[in-house]
């Protein structure tokens, strides 16, 4: 009985942990698909190379993407853009890095990859608009799907209840954002973003989770 | 109904803190403009705490806790903080619009006329599930210059709280809040009172 009452509260102030995937609430269009013009299946897509960025959560301090198989991640990331709009019945979505463009494309398309955090800005960056619309040239109708991680890396999580009572949570996380953007108009046809709270892992359950999630909003109409 | 509560978990939570920052040398701010000293802002006005957080359920109220820590550190080191309520001056500000040097969103935060704006960005605040009570506040403190347009000075930091054992539990339990709120401070703290000098 009397090891009942802290093993009760142990658990319950368990209950109030915080979730380890969230979805954004980016409002009622990001589930309903209300955008200010329908996203028809019919268009077409270029998957630009997702743009990841690895820091230190305490001080930004950049960290190599290697040591943490972000180019893994980085693959991850490109297919399940590519199957997510297959899946939708989108006519033609290809991804830049596996097909061959003219060099002055190519360089339009890697600026507007490296950039991608800044289409995510309140205000997204001109300059990296008008790349993409000098990247769409006659096809202005086209989209781009722009993915954006900003990955941070925290100390881990630890405990020692017996000893010095000392507790610190796990401070890894990754924020995933995903656009879909119109590259004459620059405008948001789509946006989602999911937060993950541990380091992403190509094996990861949680990522796949996560990955799944980010792309769980897209609607298209037939 | 958690003020009791928390008011009793205060003393503590100051002990835990105080004992973990103790001699924990202060690391140099992420971005300081050439000739910026700290100690030459006179009147510092602290507008709202930006969200930039993607997971938005904590019932903390981060912007209380984060203006009332600052305003004291502020006075104490010789300050004279101004509390901003409006919280239209930081609407649609992102974490990520605060890492630009120079952006449109400067020359419309705070009141006009004024100087030196501090503003903290929550980036993300989550009490964790462990034999106790543990959490992360991480946060960023952007000071800046608004007559000159221009962030003056960047900083960072993630303040971790955290106490094992039932008896943890059982506070956690009765307030909620209580280990947010005490990671709020550490954060605060560190991003105030571990680098303001004091003004003479």
């Amino acid at each position: 009985m009397r090891l009942c009452v802290p093993v009760a509260i142990i658990a319950c102030a368990g209950c109030a942990s915080s979730e380890k995937i969230v979805q954004a609430d980016l409002g009622p269009s990001a589930t309903t698909g209300a955008y200010t013009k329908p996203i028809v299946a019919s268009m077409h897509v270029w998957v630009l190379s997702p743009k990841l960025v690895y820091e230190d959560v305490r001080n930004e301090t950049v960290l190599d993407p290697a040591a943490y198989r972000g180019p893994e991640i980085a693959r991850m990331l490109t297919d399940t853009g590519l199957a997510a709009l297959r899946s939708k019945g989108v006519r033609e979505v290809r991804a830049v890095e596996s097909c061959s463009l003219t060099a002055e494309r190519k360089s339009l398309a890697e600026l507007a990859a490296a950039e991608a955090d800044r289409l995510f800005l309140s205000s997204p960056d001109p300059q990296v608009l008008q790349a993409l619309k000098k990247f769409a040239g006659a096809d202005e109708s086209s989209e781009v799907l722009v993915q954006y991680a900003r990955i941070k890396v925290g100390p881990g999580g630890f405990y020692d209840p017996l000893l010095t009572g000392a507790v610190r949570a796990g401070a890894s996380s990754v924020h995933l954002s995903a656009a879909l953007i119109e590259c004459g108009t620059g405008s948001v046809r789509w946006q989602n973003s999911v937060l993950l709270r541990e380091l992403p892992k190509p094996d990861s359950s949680n990522f796949l989770k996560a990955l799944q999630q980010l792309y769980s909003t897209l609607k298209f109409q037939p | 109904m958690n003020k009791p509560c928390l008011k009793g978990l205060l003393p503590v939570g100051l002990a835990a803190i105080l004992v973990t920052s103790c001699g924990t040398p202060s690391a140099p701010p992420l971005q300081s403009a050439q000739g910026f000293n700290l100690a030459q802002m006179d009147e510092v006005y602290l507008v709202p705490v930006v969200e930039a957080r993607v997971d938005r359920k904590s019932k903390t109220d981060v912007n209380r806790i984060v203006q009332k820590r600052a305003a004291m550190w502020l006075k104490i080191r010789g300050y004279k903080p101004q509390l901003v309520e409006d919280a239209s001056t930081i609407a649609g500000i992102t974490g990520d619009d605060l890492r630009e040097a120079k952006g449109e969103w400067i020359t419309r935060i705070g009141p006009a006329g004024a100087r030196w704006m501090m503003v903290f960005a929550i980036e993300e605040l989550k009490k964790q599930a462990t034999l106790g009570a543990a959490a992360n506040a991480e946060m960023t403190l952007t000071i800046v210059d608004k007559q000159a347009g221009a962030v003056v000075w960047r900083d960072k930091t993630l303040g971790q709280f955290g106490m094992a054992g039932p008896v943890a539990g059982l506070a956690s339990l009765l307030a909620p809040g209580a280990a947010e709120h005490d990671a709020l401070w550490v954060a605060v703290d560190d991003l105030v009172r571990a680098k303001f000098p004091k003004r003479k």
